[in-house]
């Protein structure tokens, strides 16, 4: 582990008792550089691990609630004329924050939800033939919840595809719960590093230097996907690319400056399930997809 | 009903059934088609569940009853036929009892037979490929039986691989397993015979030019002769006997004479050239040959007529090698030969006679009274036609001062006739003229449509080639019967020979013929010598054991190059060095039963094995630490091989830890 990533981890781990995986794995993905989706069912903590992730590495943090009534302005912000100088005034909405969380993103209408498509793969957004350009770095960390699926619009698959991962929390075990509730939880959530850290750090990442052998794997991956009939939607070019910063991104994390088929392993299946399953969750039979894919594909070979 | 048993086997048994018997039908006795609808009837039968299978006290009764009724019939025809009637019984009455693994077993065997016996009727190309489509069949048969997890496309795919592997194995059976005698003769196939004939009316050759089928085919070793001494002689007649020639009696006791084993010998004189002969069967035992021929180690005999025999018909493709010498004069003829070949019906024909006579009071050398009567042919109207009009009673009346209309063998039998009655010996031949030549295959092919009857006359003490059509169509002899009659050439026939004129036909047909020569030549007379020669071309002087050897070596380089190809070792990617090292690790723990899971990483298998074996922990994680710097850090060389160093000890390590 590398030194200055376990302080981040720890003073979240001790926000969100006992999900080691699901933490680094955020964490990752926001060194990384990509979005985040956190699928659970309420009250898992999906709110509480993106505020913590905001609050640690010292990034401004606004929350947005989306309902079906949101208009794409609600996010974006407005043009408002000032009569005073005879002009349009644009009031910056919430997006313009390092830290954007859309909390239970699926009760948008699709319109809203497009609204994100551009800020999130460009990181600027345009407005009345105007352009701005939204805060570095610039992250979306969304929730959804996957059962009350009533009044929901499910994200289509361009929308899926620009999270990096999509996470799933979990029940804590019964340790953890009960440490939760005996009060052990860390409530006083401070910043660990700042900005300039951040940026440094993603640096840093993408310093991670991939072998011809790792790359070659990835691509076998990603190939099996396109070639075997079992998955029906293939992996994409920008699928491959997230996975690499990805593993970059863990590779780094866990001390190395070079990757390894683990890291790969390791982040594959937050970085793939959405983009492999169909759509609105998990395979409802046996293993997920992107198990059956990593089985397929020797990392060897 | 077994379980195995399904529709498209019953579908696919009739099929084989089917294609099988009929591609024998000629040599099959009609009775076994009754039987065999009575049989198929019978089984469709049980199928649909209208009737009961027939009990074995049933089927035993069933064939004996054929056996019996079948060998009455064919037992005349030879032990050939018979034992192949017998099989034939089996493999229709074997649609009786279809009802286990078994007997579909037993089915598809006894139809492999058939279709070996099939070979021996049929040798040309196209029956060729169908008698491997017809192995094909049964073997498709046989995998759908036990192949029966397979979809019809791996059926499918499964049939052509195992067809084309077993073509270059049993090319090379072909090729180089030594070839023993024929064990048992075959029999003499009752076929009509084709290609001339042993008597010729004036119509006749009329007849056979209508045919495009193939007669013989040569290759010459010295060059091919020009197309007007392109003249195969095949049979000589003598006798004329109400119109019609024929072969007298003293040709026929010679042929009785070289039957028992007597030789004419002729004195050689000039050059000889040799060439070979692929004769298409024609059930007959005369050969073309041109003058004068002898055989090269075959059993072809000549006769005093300097016509060449075979002792046994050709009933099959087969080559000849022969040696002619056209500088050599055919000189032969005794006193009755020369009676014969003067005699002419007492009466008859009264125009032509008073015609001779007159020419014969003229006092003239016998080469310019031939020429007189040359000339006659060449000055007035006579006409060359595949379709002369219908002559009388006096047949060469009506033709010289009739018709004048007529094809060769009316200008032959006229003129020969015309010679006799001059008291010059003379006599017609029969036989092929010109034929044509391919310059880039090296062969010359001779059809039916270039038969031929012309004469010979006995002059200056010899028998001289006269050619009375050659002074009327001289188009036939220089450039054949297309040429000389377009109109008239294969008029109804529907063969490609018609349409040579488009080009691409006429690749297509030269192609055709070029392949078919080869098959010729390198497959249906592939013999013991060839085979020699070849073997001792490609791997020098060789016994007939060192050929077994080679036979050997052969058939094991194959099945090495087989086995090489479907395992592909050239494929299999070269192993990097630590890769070797993971892999020597990973046998040293798969015989503890811990496998490398698919898709796991070294990682993983190293910490999966550190728990399981913990007093090999430390080396175990620290090796995969190692191969993961080794694989996949960008590091210097100089690290890399240390790392390796440290890597291979730490295996010695790990290996003498788990002995």
């Amino acid at each position: 582990m590398r030194k200055n990533v376990s302080p981040i981890l720890s003073q979240l781990n001790q926000v969100i008792l006992g999900k080691e995986a699901q933490v680094e794995l955020a964490l990752v993905c926001l060194l990384a550089g990509g979005h985040l989706l956190i699928e659970d069912l309420p009250g898992m903590g999906k709110t509480t691990l993106a505020q913590g992730l905001a609050t640690t590495l010292g990034l401004s943090y606004h929350r947005v609630q989306f309902t079906s009534d949101m208009l794409p302005a609600d996010i974006l912000g407005v043009s408002i004329f000032d009569p005073q100088k005879q002009a349009f005034h644009f009031h910056k909405g919430p997006i313009f924050n390092q830290v954007l969380l859309a909390d239970e993103i699926n009760r948008a209408s699709p319109k809203t939800q497009s609204a994100l498509l551009e800020a999130m793969a460009e990181h600027q957004i345009s407005i009345d033939s105007e352009t701005y350009s939204l805060p570095e770095p610039f992250f979306v960390i969304a929730t959804q919840n996957p059962l009350d699926q009533a009044g929901t619009f499910p994200l289509p698959e361009s929308q899926l595809d620009r999270f990096m991962m999509r996470i799933e929390l979990g029940f804590p075990n019964m340790e953890a719960e009960l440490a939760m509730l005996q009060g052990k939880q860390f409530n006083q959530v401070s910043q660990v590093i700042d900005t300039a850290e951040l940026i440094s750090m993603q640096a840093q990442v993408r310093e991670v230097s991939a072998s011809a052998s790792v790359l070659n794997y990835l691509l076998r991956l990603v190939a099996e996907s396109r070639y075997n009939a079992t998955y029906p939607n293939p992996l994409s070019p920008r699928c491959s690319k997230t996975l690499l910063q990805a593993a970059k991104a863990k590779a780094w994390v866990a001390g190395r400056d070079y990757l390894l088929p683990d890291d790969v392993q390791a982040v594959f299946p937050a970085v793939t399930d959405h983009r492999l399953g169909v759509l609105g969750g998990a395979q409802s039979s046996g293993a997920a997809l992107s198990e059956t894919l990593l089985h397929a594909v020797d990392p060897l070979a | 009903m077994d379980l195995f048993f399904k529709r498209h086997h019953l579908l696919l048994i009739l099929l084989c059934y089917l294609a099988t018997t009929l591609s024998l039908s000629n040599q099959i006795h009609w009775l076994i088609f009754v039987l065999a609808v009575a049989c198929i009837g019978w089984r469709v039968g049980i199928y649909f569940g209208r009737l009961a299978a027939p009990s074995v006290m049933v089927n035993r009764v069933a064939a004996l009853l054929g056996a019996g009724v079948l060998m009455s019939v064919v037992f005349s025809q030879g032990l050939f036929s018979a034992m192949m009637h017998l099989i034939v019984l089996g493999y229709t009455l074997k649609f009786l009892e279809l009802s286990a693994r078994r007997d579909i077993n037993v089915f598809v065997c006894t139809g492999m037979v058939l279709i070996a016996v099939f070979f021996v009727f049929e040798t040309s190309v196209m029956m060729a490929l169908w008698g491997v489509l017809l192995a094909v069949l049964h073997l498709g048969l046989a995998l759908s039986l036990y192949a029966e997890h397979l979809s019809a496309k791996a059926q499918t795919r499964y049939l052509t691989k195992l067809v084309l592997i077993s073509f270059p194995l049993a090319l090379m059976l072909f090729v180089l397993l030594p070839r023993l005698p024929p064990m048992w003769k075959l029999p003499l196939q009752n076929q009509a015979t084709t290609g001339l004939s042993e008597t010729v009316n004036p119509g006749d050759i009329a007849e056979l030019s209508r045919s495009s089928a193939l007669a013989f085919r040569a290759s010459f070793a010295q060059g091919v002769p020009p197309a007007n001494e392109r003249y195969w002689r095949v049979m000589t007649m003598d006798q004329y006997v109400q119109g019609q020639w024929s072969q007298s009696e003293s040709i026929k006791s010679a042929v009785r004479l070289a039957e028992r084993g007597s030789r004419f010998n002729v004195e050689v004189a000039g050059t000889a050239q040799s060439y070979e002969l692929i004769l298409e069967p024609s059930f007959q035992t005369w050969l073309p040959s041109l003058a004068v021929s002898n055989g090269q180690n075959n059993r072809a005999n000549l006769l005093f007529n300097y016509t060449l025999r075979n002792d046994i018909p050709i009933t099959q493709r087969s080559m000849l090698r022969f040696s002619y010498f056209p500088d050599t004069p055919i000189r032969y003829l005794d006193r009755t030969m020369r009676q014969q070949n003067l005699l002419l019906p007492e009466s008859g024909n009264e125009q032509t006679r008073a015609w001779a006579a007159q020419l014969k009071q003229e006092n003239l050398s016998p080469q310019q009274q031939i020429s007189r009567v040359l000339q006659r042919y060449a000055g007035e109207n006579f006409r060359y036609t595949l379709r002369p009009p219908p002559l009388g009673q006096e047949q060469i009346d009506g033709f010289l001062f009739g018709s004048q209309a007529g094809f060769c063998v009316h200008y032959a039998s006229s003129f020969v006739y015309i010679m006799r009655l001059l008291e010059l010996p003379a006599r017609m031949v029969t036989g092929y003229q010109g034929g044509e030549w391919d310059g880039e295959g090296g062969f010359l092919t001779v059809r039916q449509y270039d038969a031929h009857a012309w004469a010979e006359v006995y002059v200056d003490g010899r028998w001289q080639r006269f050619d009375p059509t050659a002074f009327v169509a001289p188009d036939r002899v220089e450039s054949g019967l297309e040429s000389a009659l377009p109109n008239e050439f294969l008029a109804g026939d529907l063969s490609l020979i018609k349409f040579r004129s488009n080009a691409l036909v006429n690749q297509l047909y030269l192609t055709m013929a070029k392949f078919d020569y080869v098959w010729a030549v390198w497959v249906l007379n592939y013999d013991n010598q060839k085979q020699f020669d070849l073997i001792k071309r490609w791997f020098g002087d060789i016994d007939f054991f060192a050929q077994i050897w080679l036979f050997i070596g052969v058939f094991i380089a194959i099945i090495t190059l087989m086995v090489l190809w479907s395992l592909k070792p050239w494929q299999r990617p070269t192993l990097a060095r630590e890769d070797k090292l993971f892999m020597a690790l990973h046998g040293v723990f798969s015989k503890q039963g811990l496998e490398r899971l698919p898709g796991e990483t070294v990682t993983d298998y190293c910490l999966r094995i550190s728990l399981v074996s913990p007093k090999n922990a430390d080396q175990v994680m620290n090796f995969s630490r190692l191969y993961n710097r080794v694989k996949y850090a960008d590091q210097t060389s100089m690290q890399n091989e240390k790392d390796y160093l440290k890597l291979s000890l730490l295996l010695k390590l790990i290996r003498r830890r788990t002995k």
